[in-house]
């Protein structure tokens, strides 16, 4: 099972995962980032880099987290978000769920 | 104006991702990469768990590298044996070390040179049929097993002696292995933390693994499970996956994973072999009889002759560049475990190799280099003397694997005696020496 971006990436989008991805697979939408579950190898790479500690590891996603697959699934398809992130580049749409979210207040 | 000519001393994937980042820096740069083994991807091959298949998929992309036309494999040549650290900086304009970090830590308690005591790199390297690895010294029933250890290395051991052989059929573990796992019998599973659970160093993935496994029933001694609260964000999925995990009640039949946090080893007592564990924690001293004792409490660093160690683990070095005598090496870097001591995922190199082409882009104006030979005739004087393993080579130990894989109903099984695997990766070779005399 591969790893997924919680909704504490929304409005933070550090990216720092982006940058350690050894195959490239985590897409950058509006104000979060995508993990293609298909491309994901589960090496882990990314779960520590993040600031926020937003990335988890499928089966550890709690309930109210499940939002995540179904986010990554939809999204991933929405916007062919495969063949590598770099290739791709920035996609700039967020998942309806995401763009429903309220901002969060700007860090000061 | 000539090329620059670099070295790369290793071919696992700290060396394959400097290699990656070297091709794309500098178009016209020719590498040769040299690998003790026979075969390359080093941890890839040899370290990554036979059931993380997943991880494995990066070894194609990995290797992609050595195919490339500017670069040649010198596969089963071990520099600071074979040919000198000395010798590569005068036929070459670069030299970075890659070479990983190969010593176990040792426990230092009486007793851990029993008989049925064993480095988890020994354990790991036969379990992965590493070329040239002695068969770890164990024992053909182990009732109880304890391994020592708070990390995904300690987490690899316990999931593979945790896993019936049947569920590794899949992998290209040996055959020698399967056998030994299906013999075995563990019954008891002990892991022994020095840390608390609100400091331990594994994943959550790595735990859930696991204790998750079919028939595992997972106890917790000397110490509560704190509450979030008391645990840093980013362990506390770790410690949730624990709580939801432990068994209650008296488990019968399966396999007993035991955690025992807050505790060391102090001695292992035996005639000879290991017989029983004495191990000091929360509660004081406890013991209890074991067979067989796997230590995962770390590496150190390979030992090359010639190279300046700035710890018992590391290169001495500032970031990618190797300092010797207390001020840079011209023309000399440092990648991977080498550089950072055994720690990060196999990712984490891509990064370091990285770091290491920028640093030779940024050094190559004012790079005086000491090369006054050419690679060509190095790797001829090495080939007169061994077989040396290039990509063809390789690609043949591969297909060779393959073959001994259908013979067993299996994808692939790996050759792990050193001399078939020369003999693979000359075949064609010998073939046509057959044919011409």
């Amino acid at each position: 099972m591969p790893y997924y971006v919680t909704e504490l990436c929304v409005d933070v989008m550090d990216r720092s995962c982006v940058a350690v991805c050894p195959v490239d697979c985590i897409y950058e939408g509006d104000r979060e980032v995508y993990i293609n579950p298909d491309e994901c190898i589960d090496c882990g790479a990314c779960e520590p880099t993040c600031p926020v500690n937003a990335i988890v590891f499928g089966e550890d996603l709690e309930e109210g987290e499940q939002g995540a697959v179904t986010r990554a699934e939809q999204w991933v398809a929405e916007h062919a978000a495969t063949g590598g992130a770099k290739t791709r580049g920035r996609i700039g749409v967020d998942h309806a769920d995401i763009r429903a979210l309220p901002r969060k207040d700007a860090l000061t | 104006m000539s090329p620059t000519y670099a070295a790369v001393i290793g071919a696992g994937p700290s060396g394959l991702y400097a290699v990656h980042a070297l091709l794309e820096a500098d178009p016209a740069i020719r590498i040769d990469v040299f690998e003790a083994l026979p075969t390359p991807l080093g941890l890839l091959r040899y370290g990554v768990a036979p059931d993380h298949l997943k991880i494995k998929a990066l070894a194609p992309s990995l290797e992609a590298a050595l195919a490339h036309p500017r670069v040649r494999l010198a596969g089963n040549v071990r520099v600071g044996r074979d040919v000198s650290v000395e010798t590569l900086r005068t036929h070459y304009d670069i030299v970075v070390h890659a070479f990983g970090a190969e010593r176990s830590r040792r426990l230092g308690v009486p007793g851990e040179q029993m008989h049925g005591s064993v480095a988890a790199a020994d354990l790991i390297s036969w379990y992965s049929g590493k070329p040239g690895a002695a068969a770890p010294r164990l024992p053909a029933r182990v009732r109880t097993a304890v391994v020592i250890g708070a990390g995904n290395v300690a987490l690899d051991v316990a999931r593979f002696l945790a896993r019936r052989a049947e569920d590794l059929r899949a992998t290209d573990v040996p055959s020698a292995v399967l056998s030994w796992l299906a013999d075995a019998g563990i019954e008891d599973l002990h892991l022994v933390v020095r840390r608390s659970p609100a400091e331990v160093k594994f994943s959550s993935k790595e735990l859930r693994e696991l204790v998750s496994l079919p028939g595992a029933h997972t106890l917790v001694h000397g110490v509560e499970l704190p509450e979030d609260g008391m645990v840093p964000p980013h362990l506390r999925r770790t410690v949730r996956v624990l709580r939801d995990a432990v068994t209650t009640g008296t488990p019968t039949g399966g396999l007993r994973l035991h955690f025992h946090f807050g505790t060391r080893p102090v001695e292992v007592l035996g005639n000879g072999k290991v017989e029983r564990i004495r191990l000091a924690g929360p509660a004081g001293l406890q013991e209890f009889d074991a067979q067989l004792l796997i230590s995962a409490i770390g590496y150190l660093g390979t030992d090359v002759p010639d190279v300046p160690m700035s710890s018992s683990s590391a290169v001495a070095a500032q970031g990618p560049r190797v300092v010797r005598d207390g001020s840079v090496s011209p023309g000399e870097y440092v990648t991977g475990w080498a550089r950072r001591g055994a720690t990060g995922v196999l990712a984490t190199n891509r990064a370091d190799g990285e770091a290491v082409a920028a640093a030779v882009i940024e050094d190559a104006g004012g790079l005086i280099s000491r090369r006054t030979s050419s690679p060509d005739a190095l790797l001829n004087r090495l080939r007169a003397r061994r077989i040396v393993v290039d990509a063809e080579g390789w690609a043949r130990i591969q297909a060779a694997e393959q073959d001994e894989g259908r013979l067993l109903g299996r994808d692939r099984v790996k050759i792990a005696d050193p001399r078939r695997l020369l003999a693979a990766a000359s075949a064609a070779d010998s073939l046509t020496r057959e044919v011409a005399s």
